[in-house]
């Protein structure tokens, strides 16, 4: 009988991608080339007055009336920047584990990020990371399934429903093989990306409003109404274009990660407007609603993490 | 604006609204209208006429920003929402410290703050909690985000889409009601004088761990919060309600402290997430202070400046102790000049708050049936709970005239029927009230106790109006002991020991239930049952002071006995069974009524008389085994809670008993 065959897979997985040399980095030596954050605008930009000359927080209509404790600056580097197990607000991306500073050998696999079946067909979701210094149009995971024997069951590929990764991203991806998990012995990952990417794809920011959880309070949004039966999880927010030009048919992709930091979903939502129909464009300055529906609540302590992008 | 709050809305409307703290300003409710604070309105209207935009009007936009507000933080009409809200829905283990839910509950990180209710996932992430209190701030964020909405479409649905809690009409209710598109005009928005645009949230100055130097925090108390506090109900959602905490931001990051002076934690609990991040997931926990509040120098600690923190008191005032206790246990606020105003009367409204505050803010029975007191009033469950435990009542025409001023014999009543109506030794001691009246047994009792004292030309002055100085220092005075918990098993008796002069603290206010009585302390509480009686003859024993009259009254009365050598042992510990033995005597050594079903007890024991006639009568109580445990030591709150039951049960006493007035049969 098999044990614990996550914790077993991925240590093979370990000592297979240390003999193959899939490009599995397990820590980069020279923190450069480093990676240019694609900040939002500036806290002082979103409401005009709101913050004084001096980046000092407005508290009251007169000029004295200002909270100087954590100026405008410092609350944009703190938006933007963090360790890579903090969360980020970067134009078309909302979470942990971006990288600030990548090593320039591509992308790789986050092993520690991986959830597997045990069960049924072998499927497998996860978090991959472009450490590469390009943007790159598309990631690609693929996985190498092995038996006891050391025979190749099944070798599978997936393109990350994220494009336009930029250096340090982390991005989603989720495949299935008909191999049954149990037959599985061990697997091998590796990541490749494809070509140079548009980044100006990507200048897009998230910001959510609420969130509804299974058969919570029913919905009448001008969107979208709950129908009969069960009640789905919700998640909406708001869109807004901050690039110098627009946006064709923007989208967002959400991951639900589990406490223990694995991918436990991945569940995309057009970019909408007014009327609820998907924006085929954004325009510069513009905004659009989405509202992600999702079967299943996230997992408990997890983090949601989200991708915004146009095509 | 929260996320997973979405049940809240229909939480709070099955909610009775909470007394918020005092002071709050009567307002007149508009017809139809709503109440809204009376700063937070300016800043409303500031920001909507600076964010106007795409052919929004001030007032258009003002209203469109009122609106989600009341269902929000399930403010009622006639209630002004609080700047102070913080979400109650959000219960993950995130969210606790040190992610333990069954930790340390009082020090509770709530993701959603204000008003508007910023999320630290949404609109709020790049604010600390003090900033999203702050309705100039939120006002300018929510009055952009809605100008920006409408200019995309102009349609109400739109713009409130942000906004759970306005569901499908409820904001377009409350916007057709305080909203006139033909004049462009905000009608039936009634100020509330009593809110302001912190909320009862309060500026220190602080030094700390986080941050160099010394700094502006700020302290936010819920029991402070200004507007409809239906927040801090127990019940309102099912996240705990935080301990007041501290909070300010260092280095992109927002702190929060709770210190030990207010959590009553053995230590102290600090926690911190980077701006931006999402708090349920995003959270890092510290033990220990890790702050140092130099404006009152603890948790409970106010703004520099005149006694108690506030400007209009004096350091040496006669009351200061009493106001630091008021404010520090939430009872009392001051007001937004900094000022406690000790010398402003006191309405019958706020009297029944602060009395229901005290008591710990028990959920009534049953609502109150005054005419002029909606079941939505800020003190309505105050109210209804003071009506059903007898502490209130009204005038004969069924009225309750909350916004009348509290006379001191009213508020003398009051404190005196909270108290089960205990006896005194009479009236006649003041000059101006008459002994017959039926507030004389009240203010007798009052100044007996020393809870309130006279006046000038040995009156007492019932009818004038009691000032929120006098109202502060008699609730302190009568308060309970410190460490007595509102809800502890042998609160009641407690209680009714100490209106009755039958049970004593500690000089440090405490009761110290846990401890093992003494011989002293024991026959002390017995004598003080049957009303200390006097001309006992001498006790004779070596070993206690000459004269005692409590050991004199039990060896006379043969209640407690010496030992070989002509002691006492005042300070042996008093058993179990020898405390039932006292009982038994004092209450004249009634017939048994059979065995009683303790498994470790003997029909042949010395003490089975007494033992088979205090369990009979519900006196004493055995374990969850089933033994009595004879020889353990009782402790003051067994022999409290058994004093209690004995006093309260009429066939426990023997016949021809003369029973005391400290006796309170139940009706």
């Amino acid at each position: 009988m098999r044990s614990a065959p996550r914790f077993l897979i991925a240590g093979t997985v370990l000592a297979a991608a240390a003999l193959a040399g899939a490009g599995l980095v397990a820590g980069a030596a020279d923190p450069s080339p480093g990676s240019d954050l694609p900040e939002l605008p500036s806290v002082t930009e979103q409401v005009a007055g709101l913050y004084d000359g001096d980046g000092c927080l407005r508290t009251g209509p007169s000029a004295d009336d200002v909270d100087c404790s954590v100026r405008a600056d410092e609350v944009d580097d703190a938006l933007s920047h963090g360790g890579v197990r903090e969360p980020r607000l970067l134009q078309g991306f909302s979470g942990s584990h971006w990288l600030g500073q990548v090593d320039g050998r591509g992308p790789r696999v986050l092993l520690d990020s991986v959830a597997l079946s045990a069960e049924g067909s072998f499927t497998a979701s996860g978090l991959a990371r472009n450490e590469g210094t390009d943007v790159l149009a598309t990631l690609s995971v693929t996985v190498r399934l092995v038996d006891g024997a050391g025979a190749e069951l099944d070798e599978v590929t997936v393109v990350s429903p994220v494009r336009d990764i930029r250096p340090g991203e982390p991005v989603p991806f989720a495949l299935t093989s008909p191999v049954t998990a149990s037959a599985v012995d061990h697997v091998e990952w590796s990541a490749t990306g494809g070509a140079t990417g548009d980044e100006a794809a990507r200048a897009l920011s998230w910001t959510p409003f609420w969130e509804r959880p299974v058969d919570g309070e029913p919905v009448a949004l001008y969107l979208y109404r709950d129908g009969a039966g069960p009640r789905p999880h919700l998640l909406f927010g708001s869109v807004a274009a901050v690039g110098g030009t627009g946006v064709d048919r923007p989208e967002v992709v959400v991951g639900q990660v589990s406490a223990d930091g694995r991918l436990a979903s991945v569940v995309s939502a057009s970019v909408r407007g007014p009327d609820g129909s998907p924006l085929a464009r954004l325009d510069a300055g513009a905004t659009g609603d989405a509202l992600v529906v999702d079967a299943g609540d996230p997992p408990a302590g997890g983090e949601t993490m989200v991708w915004v992008q146009g095509s | 604006m929260r996320l997973r709050l979405v049940a809240l809305a229909l939480l709070v409307g099955a909610l009775a609204p909470l007394a918020p703290p005092s002071p709050v300003t009567p307002v007149t409710p508009a017809a139809a209208g709503r109440t809204f604070g009376d700063d937070p309105l300016d800043d409303v209207l500031h920001w909507a006429a600076a964010e106007r935009r795409c052919g929004l009007t001030t007032n258009k936009l003002a209203a469109l920003m009122l609106a989600p507000t009341y269902p929000e933080t399930g403010t009622p009409t006639g209630q002004a929402p609080a700047p102070m809200t913080l979400s109650r829905w959000d219960n993950q283990a995130g969210l606790h410290s040190f992610a333990t839910v069954a930790g340390q509950p009082r020090a509770f990180w709530h993701p959603g703050v204000g008003m508007w209710q910023f999320d630290s996932a949404g609109l709020g992430a790049p604010f600390t909690a003090a900033q999203s209190i702050d309705t100039f701030v939120v006002s300018a964020q929510t009055a952009a985000t809605m100008a920006s909405r409408w200019c995309t479409n102009r349609s109400l649905a739109y713009v409130w889409a942000p906004w759970f809690g306005c569901g499908t009409s409820t904001c377009r209710t409350i916007f057709d009601a305080i909203y006139r598109r033909a004049t462009d005009r905000l009608v039936g928005v009634s100020r509330d004088t009593g809110v302001s645009s912190r909320g009862g949230m309060t500026r220190h100055t602080c030094t700390g761990l986080a941050r160099p130097g010394e700094f502006t925090c700020w302290r936010v108390d819920p029991a402070l919060a200004q507007g409809y506090a239906g927040f801090t109900a127990s019940g309102f959602g099912p996240s705990p309600l935080t301990a007041p905490f501290f909070v300010y931001a260092a280095d992109g990051r927002e702190y929060r402290h709770w210190l030990r002076t207010d959590t009553g934690y053995r230590r102290g609990v600090w926690a911190s997430r980077p701006l931006g991040a999402n708090a349920r997931t995003g959270l890092t926990w510290h033990r220990g202070d890790g702050l140092v509040d130099l404006g009152g120098g603890t948790g409970g600690g106010a703004a520099a400046g005149g006694g108690a923190g506030f400007d209009d008191v004096a350091p040496s005032a006669w009351y200061v102790d009493a106001l630091v206790w008021g404010r520090d246990t939430g009872l009392v606020a001051g007001f937004d000049d900094g000022t406690f105003r000790p010398v402003a009367p006191v309405t019958r409204a706020q009297a029944v708050a602060w009395l229901w505050a005290e008591a710990g803010r028990p959920i009534p029975s049953a609502a109150h049936s005054f005419t002029d007191v909606g079941r939505h009033a800020w003190f309505a469950d105050a109210l209804s709970w003071a009506a059903g435990e007898g502490i209130a009542t009204g005038f004969g025409d069924g009225s309750f005239r909350p916004a009348e001023s509290v006379s001191r014999a009213q508020l003398a009543a009051m404190l005196w029927k909270r108290a089960d109506r205990p006896p005194s030794a009479g009236a006649g001691v003041f000059t101006d009230v008459v002994p017959g009246a039926r507030y004389a047994p009240a203010v007798a009792w009052i100044t007996e106790m020393g809870y309130a004292g006279g006046l000038p030309g040995g009156t007492f002055r019932p009818a004038d109006a009691v000032n929120r100085a006098q109202s502060v220092s008699w609730l302190y005075a009568a308060r309970r002991f410190d460490d007595v918990a509102p809800r502890a098993w042998y609160e009641a008796a407690v209680d009714w020991g100490r209106y009755r002069n039958v049970v004593t603290g500690y000089e440090d206010h405490t009761f110290r239930g846990a401890v093992a009585s003494d011989r002293a302390m024991t026959v002390s509480m017995l004598w003080a049952l049957m009303e200390a009686p006097g001309g006992s003859p001498p006790h004779g024993f070596s070993d206690v002071t000459a004269g005692d009259p409590s050991v004199s009254w039990a060896a006379a009365a043969g209640v407690a006995g010496g030992f070989p050598g002509g002691t006492f042992r005042p300070a042996q510990p008093v058993n179990r069974a020898q405390a039932v033995m006292m009982l038994w005597n004092v209450a004249g050594r009634p017939d048994g009524a059979g065995l009683p079903a303790f498994t470790d007890d003997s029909p042949d024991a010395w003490y089975a008389p007494g033992l088979a006639w205090a369990a009979a009568h519900g006196i004493v109580e055995g374990y969850a085994d089933g033994t009595f445990r004879a020889t353990d030591p009782v402790t003051r709150a067994q022999l409290t809670a058994q004093l209690s039951t004995l006093a309260h049960t009429e066939a426990a006493w023997a016949p021809g008993v003369a029973i005391p007035d400290t006796v309170v049969f139940a009706a």
